[in-house]
C-alpha cells in the first residue's frame, strides 16, 4: 500500500471506526467484542483495500466483512455464549442519568434473540436500510428479512428483559 | 418503556446505539492485522500453486488424495474474559473461561506482614512477594505492562500489572481471537492496576499491546519459545516493524554428570532470550547481546540446573577475541565469542557451581574486562 493509500485508508477506518464499532455492539451485546470485531473488519479492509475502493458501496462491503467476521466469531464461542451471563461492562458502570439501563436493557434483549434476527434487526432499525439492503448484507433473501424481523419483533414486544425494566 | 411498534424500536435502538463512546481506533494495530492477513493469503496461493506443481509433478494418486484431505487443525481452544462487575469479591482483577472451564485471577495485600500475593482459581497458583506496609503504589513510567504473578503452568493464568496511563490492554491469541483486557485498581485509588487473562499455554500469546486514552502506546512480542512463560521483554513503537525476524541458535552444549546439556539464544523482536533443558530462561531487550555504552563485555544470563551444572553467556564487543574462564579448583579453558543476532556471546559450561570468573582479552592480550 503507498503512502497515499495508506492516508486513504486511515481516513476511512477513522470516519467509520465509531460506527462499526456501534453495529458490532449492537449485535453482539458485548463491548469488548464489538471492538475486536471492528477492529477485524478494518484489517480485512485494509488487506482488501483495493477491493474496498471499486466496490459501489464501501461501506456496505466493510459491513459485510464485519457481519461475515461476527458468524465467525459466533461459530467459534458459541459455547461460551450459552455458559456466561448478561455482558459484565454494561452493567459496572455507574449511570446516574438511566440512560446506561435502558441501552443494557434493549441490548440484553437483542440479545437474546437469534443472531440472524439481530443482525436483521439492527441493520433495519438502527441503520435504516432498506429490507433489500438488509437482504444483500446478510446474504439472503427479501422474505427471509421480512419473515426474521417480523418474528424478531415479535419477541421483543414479549421480551421479560424490557418488561422487567418498564416495571421499575 | 416497551417495544410496541418500529418507531419505538428505531428510537431505543438509537438511544442505545448512538450514545455508545467507542475506544480510540487501535490503527497501527488494525495495520498489522490487515498485513498479517495479506502475508497469509500470499502464503497460502503460494503454497497452494507449489502443492499442485508437486501434485502434477509427481502424479502420485497418494499426494493428490492428501490435498484432498481436511487441512491440518489450528488451535480450537477459546478465552473469555470479564471484568469485575458490582459485587464481585474484593481483589478479583479478571475472571472467565478457558474452553468450559472457569478461571479467575485475584490479588490480595495483607498489611500486617506485608505481603502482597496473586493467586488464580482452576489452574494453578500465584505466588507471594513483600511489598512493603502498604499496596504497591501505581507506577507512572517503565514498560506500559510487566509480568506480576503467573504460575508457568499449562493451562495457565498470568497476572500482569500496567503503568498508569495504561487503560486497555489487546493480546492476540495463536486461534486468532483478541482479548481486551482492562485494569483494575483491586488495592484502590492510586495503587497499582493489574490485568490477568489465562491460556492454554505460553505459546498462545502472540502479541501485547497497550492502550491510553490518546491511542496505542505501543506493543510486545513476548518471548514464548521455552514454553513455560510468556516473557514481556521489548516494547515497540505503534508501527514500528516487529523485527528481527525470530531466530534460534544454539550456543553452547556440553556432557556432564550422565547427561547433555544444552543452551539456546532466541533472537527476535522480544530482544534476547536465553534458555535450555533444565535450565529455564533468561531475557534482555537488547539483540544479540549487543552492548550499550561502550562496555567492552558484560553478562547476560547465567542459567545453573541445581547449583552444579551451568551456562553463562557474556556478550562481547568486537575488540575482545576469546575470554578466559578461571573455575576454582580446576585449569583455566579460553572461550571464542560467536556472531548471534547482530551481536556477539561467548558462551561456557561450568560444571562446578557457581564460583567462576572470566576475563576478556583483545587479540594482542590485552585485559578489557572481567567478571
Amino acid at each position: 500500500m503507498d503512502g497515499s493509500a495508506a492516508a486513504a485508508f486511515s481516513d476511512f477506518a477513522h470516519s467509520r471506526w465509531p460506527a462499526l464499532v456501534r453495529l458490532a455492539y449492537g449485535i453482539t451485546g458485548d463491548r469488548g467484542l464489538a471492538e475486536d470485531l471492528a477492529q477485524t473488519a478494518l484489517a480485512s479492509a485494509y488487506a482488501s483495500w483495493p477491493r474496498v475502493t471499486r466496490a459501489d458501496d464501501p461501506d456496505a462491503y466493510v459491513r459485510r466483512i464485519l457481519l461475515n467476521a461476527h458468524r465467525g466469531a459466533f461459530r467459534k464461542r458459541r459455547v461460551a455464549e450459552q455458559l456466561t451471563g448478561s455482558p459484565p461492562d454494561a452493567a459496572a458502570v455507574a449511570d446516574p442519568s438511566g440512560q446506561q439501563g435502558d441501552r443494557a436493557a434493549i441490548v440484553t434483549a437483542l440479545a437474546a434473540l437469534p443472531r440472524r434476527q439481530r443482525e436483521v434487526l439492527v441493520l433495519r432499525f438502527w441503520l435504516d436500510l432498506t429490507e433489500a439492503q438488509v437482504a444483500e448484507s446478510l446474504g439472503c433473501s427479501v422474505g427471509t428479512v421480512k419473515s426474521q424481523a417480523s418474528r424478531a419483533l415479535a419477541k421483543l414486544r414479549a421480551s421479560a428483559e424490557l418488561a422487567d425494566w418498564e416495571a421499575r | 418503556m416497551t417495544v410496541h411498534d418500529e418507531p419505538d424500536l428505531r428510537a431505543q435502538l438509537g438511544s442505545a446505539l448512538d450514545g455508545l463512546a467507542p475506544g480510540p481506533l487501535p490503527l497501527p494495530a488494525v495495520v498489522r492485522q490487515g498485513r498479517a492477513m495479506l502475508i497469509r493469503r500470499r502464503v497460502t496461493a503460494v503454497v497452494a500453486v507449489a502443492a499442485v506443481v508437486i501434485a502434477a509433478a509427481v502424479g502420485g494418486p497418494l499426494l493428490a488424495r492428501q490435498l484432498g484431505q481436511s487441512r491440518p487443525a489450528g488451535p480450537t481452544y477459546h478465552v473469555t474474559v470479564h471484568p469485575p462487575g458490582p459485587g464481585s469479591r474484593k481483589g478479583l482483577i479478571a475472571y472467565g473461561r478457558l474452553g468450559r472451564a472457569r478461571w479467575l485471577a485475584a490479588g490480595r495485600f495483607t498489611p500486617s506482614d506485608g505481603e502482597l500475593c496473586f493467586w488464580a482459581f482452576r489452574y494453578g497458583t500465584g505466588g507471594c512477594s513483600g511489598s512493603g506496609n502498604a499496596p504497591p503504589r501505581a507506577v507512572a513510567t517503565g514498560d506500559p505492562v510487566v509480568f506480576a504473578s503467573g504460575d508457568g503452568m499449562s493451562p495457565q493464568v498470568d497476572v500482569w500489572r500496567v503503568r498508569s496511563d495504561v487503560t486497555l490492554v489487546r493480546v492476540s491469541l495463536s486461534n486468532g481471537q483478541t482479548l481486551t483486557l482492562r485494569p483494575e485498581a483491586i488495592f484502590g485509588t492510586g495503587t497499582a492496576e493489574y490485568v490477568a487473562l489465562a491460556v492454554p499455554g505460553a505459546r498462545a500469546v502472540t502479541e501485547i499491546a497497550a492502550y491510553s486514552p490518546g491511542g496505542e502506546l505501543g506493543y510486545a512480542i513476548p518471548f514464548t519459545g521455552a514454553g513455560s512463560d510468556i516473557d514481556i521483554v521489548r516494547w515497540l513503537a505503534p508501527g514500528q516493524p516487529a523485527l528481527p525476524a525470530p531466530r534460534r541458535y544454539k550456543i553452547g552444549s556440553a556432557t556432564a554428570g550422565g547427561s547433555r546439556w544444552s543452551e539456546y539464544a532466541s533472537i527476535g523482536p522480544w530482544g534476547s532470550c536465553f534458555d535450555g533443558p533444565g535450565f529455564g530462561e533468561i531475557c534482555d531487550p537488547a539483540l544479540g547481546g549487543q552492548l550499550r555504552g561502550g562496555k567492552p563485555a558484560k553478562e547476560v544470563a547465567s542459567m545453573f540446573s541445581g547449583s552444579r551444572y551451568g551456562f553463562v553467556v557474556v556478550a562481547v564487543a568486537p575488540a575482545v577475541d576469546h575470554l578466559l574462564v578461571h573455575v576454582a579448583g580446576r585449569r583455566s579453558f579460553q572461550v571464542r565469542p560467536q556472531r548471534i543476532g547482530g551481536g556477539l556471546l561467548a558462551c561456557f559450561f561450568v560444571d562446578s557451581g557457581g564460583n567462576v570468573g572470566w576475563t576478556a582479552y583483545s587479540a594482542v592480550g590485552t585485559k578489557l574486562a572481567s567478571g
